[in-house]
């Protein structure tokens, strides 16, 4: 019989609150290994909320497919007109920009809310918080996994080259999923927290699009708004360094440099403040 | 072997009011110097204890008195203040929360693992369960059905089989488990009787002395956070409702 709790693992639960600093990052590194190794759970858990919200309807996550895809259709032909872009190299531009932007964003939403909108699960079962931030980025992973066939069929239409340079992609792809778990684990503790953090990034959210390479390219732009705004935006390393080698564009270093920095931030934050935050979560999330 | 041990677990609470979240107030309170000290509530104050394998422990007390803060601990979904938690076996806690409700959208084949696997149980575990819960719920010919179909006695049907499939060493409840329509009721004794007898410990939070004498042999009184009395059932029920009858006397006298 499967445990509902394995005697193999470091996992102990909760320190107490007035345990040392030493203790509390020894409990939070125990839960983030525990939830990984739970990734039946976890996975299981994404796969159902997915399905249980599409539950009615014939297209099921498609629907986001679809949407995106159009989304992405109207983008390229008005902005490809406005920056005299050709649209069959604009088109598969827009596209992975959009698709990795969407997972990122939603990544970042999801974190945000992971402990509040957890809190009853949290206050009723015993389990690594981590499981909880790992569910929600599975759910973004699985409707980005949906997303991707569009880049398929660029492929299959011959709109972006089929090298090996597109492997590149892959790590970057694993990098956006450590950066998803450990920003869920800072964000949504700070959530937790302090409630106006979460309508703060949401706004953020809200116009960031507008700072990030989607809708047009990096040199379309004056050099004083690209490193004056760009340059400060996260999300432009990512989506760089997840599109260039998707659609045959140079691999800049700035971009891989770039995301670098941004992953190591988000673990170092995610370690520091998910080992603080961690005993202290289902009292901040009482409801 | 189950166990649990606790070493003067202290659990502290404190009290926001909805004006400390008020951002005018956090203003005015701040320019006027004016800072009001939260209100820190002592849900457990100091509580030493050890369950051994075998036992079968009620806990009792006034609401507030900690009862439930105290399942919360030892179920680990609450960090004591201070102090040492130690337990040993594998737990399921019954605390009455989201995580124990069923998915009304999906069917009740998928909710049999979903539910199984929110308390911890892996996904595996729960299919191999599926036969024995439809078996049990008698809802063959409904089981592939999304459960807003069904009706509430077959939702609590369904409910009480899947957590009843589970074999934990540890048993947490909060005011016990309810058990669905009349027919069912005799065939889900039994089961519940296993369930719980299954278990290496179990200790059940309860205001029901009757619910308490049917799966108990000692108990705890709680007030105040503190062990007014640990020891053999009826003793313990005895004087904590001698107690309560005093109080009552006494706020009497106080009117006349």
């Amino acid at each position: 019989m499967a445990a509902l709790e394995s005697p193999r693992s470091g996992w102990t639960g909760y320190a107490p609150l007035d345990a040392s600093s030493r203790v509390q990052l020894e409990a939070a590194l125990a839960d983030i290994w525990e939830g990984l190794r739970r990734w039946r759970n976890w996975s299981y858990l994404a796969v159902e909320n997915v399905k249980n919200r599409y539950r009615r309807t014939v297209l099921g996550p498609w629907w986001l497919t679809l949407q995106m895809a159009l989304y992405i259709a109207g983008i390229s032909v008005v902005f490809g007109h406005l920056l005299h872009a050709g649209l069959r190299s604009f088109l598969p531009y827009v596209a992975l920009g959009m698709i990795s932007f969407t997972l990122l964003t939603g990544i970042t939403r999801a974190g945000a809310e992971v402990f509040v909108a957890g809190s009853s699960t949290l206050r009723s079962t015993r389990q690594p918080l981590s499981t909880l931030v790992l569910r929600d980025v599975a759910i973004e992973f699985i409707h980005f996994a949906h997303n991707i066939l569009l880049y398929v069929v660029f492929v299959a239409a011959r709109l972006v080259p089929l090298s090996p340079k597109l492997l590149v992609a892959l790590p970057i792809v694993l990098l956006i999923a450590v950066n998803g778990l450990f920003l869920g684990l800072w964000l949504g503790s700070a959530v937790a927290r302090f409630r106006d953090v979460q309508p703060l990034v949401n706004s953020i959210l809200g116009v960031i699009i507008f700072f990030s390479p989607v809708f047009y390219r990096l040199n379309d732009l004056s050099s004083g708004i690209r490193n004056g705004l760009l340059a400060w935006n996260p999300l432009t390393y990512l989506i760089s360094a997840f599109r260039a080698p998707l659609i045959g564009a140079p691999l800049a270093t700035s971009f891989y440099v770039g995301t670098a920095v941004v992953t190591v931030v988000n673990v170092v934050l995610g370690l520091v403040v998910f080992a603080r935050a961690r005993s202290r979560l289902p009292y901040w999330v009482v409801s | 072997m189950a166990h649990i041990r606790l070493g003067n677990v202290r659990a502290q609470y404190q009290l926001l009011t909805v004006l400390d979240y008020n951002l005018k107030h956090r203003i005015v309170d701040t320019l006027r110097r004016k800072t009001t000290p939260p209100v820190t509530i002592d849900a457990l104050a100091g509580i030493d204890l050890e369950i051994t394998e075998g036992s079968r422990l009620g806990l009792v007390g006034a609401n507030g008195a900690g009862k439930s803060t105290l399942l919360a601990i030892m179920a680990g979904v609450l960090p004591p203040t201070s102090g040492s938690v130690e337990v040993h076996g594998r737990v399921l806690a019954l605390l009455g929360g989201a995580a124990e409700g069923l998915d009304q959208e999906a069917s009740g084949r998928a909710n049999i693992v979903s539910l199984g696997v929110q308390l911890g149980e892996t996904p595996t575990a729960m299919r191999r369960r599926i036969d024995d819960v439809i078996e049990f719920s008698g809802l063959a010919s409904r089981i592939d059905h999304p459960v807003y179909s069904y009706s509430t006695g077959m939702q609590a049907r369904l409910r009480f089989s899947i957590l009843t499939s589970l074999r934990p060493d540890i048993l947490l409840l909060d005011e016990g488990l309810a058990t669905a329509d009349a027919e069912f009721t005799q065939r889900a004794d039994e089961r519940l009787r296993e369930f719980i007898s299954s278990a290496g410990i179990v200790v059940l939070a309860s205001h029901g002395d009757a619910l308490l004498r049917s799966q108990c042999d000692t108990a705890i009184w709680l007030d105040q956070g503190h062990i007014r009395e640990h020891g053999e059932l009826e003793t313990v029920l005895a004087d904590y409702h001698a107690s309560y009858a005093q109080r009552v006397e006494d706020e009497h006298s106080v009117v006349r």
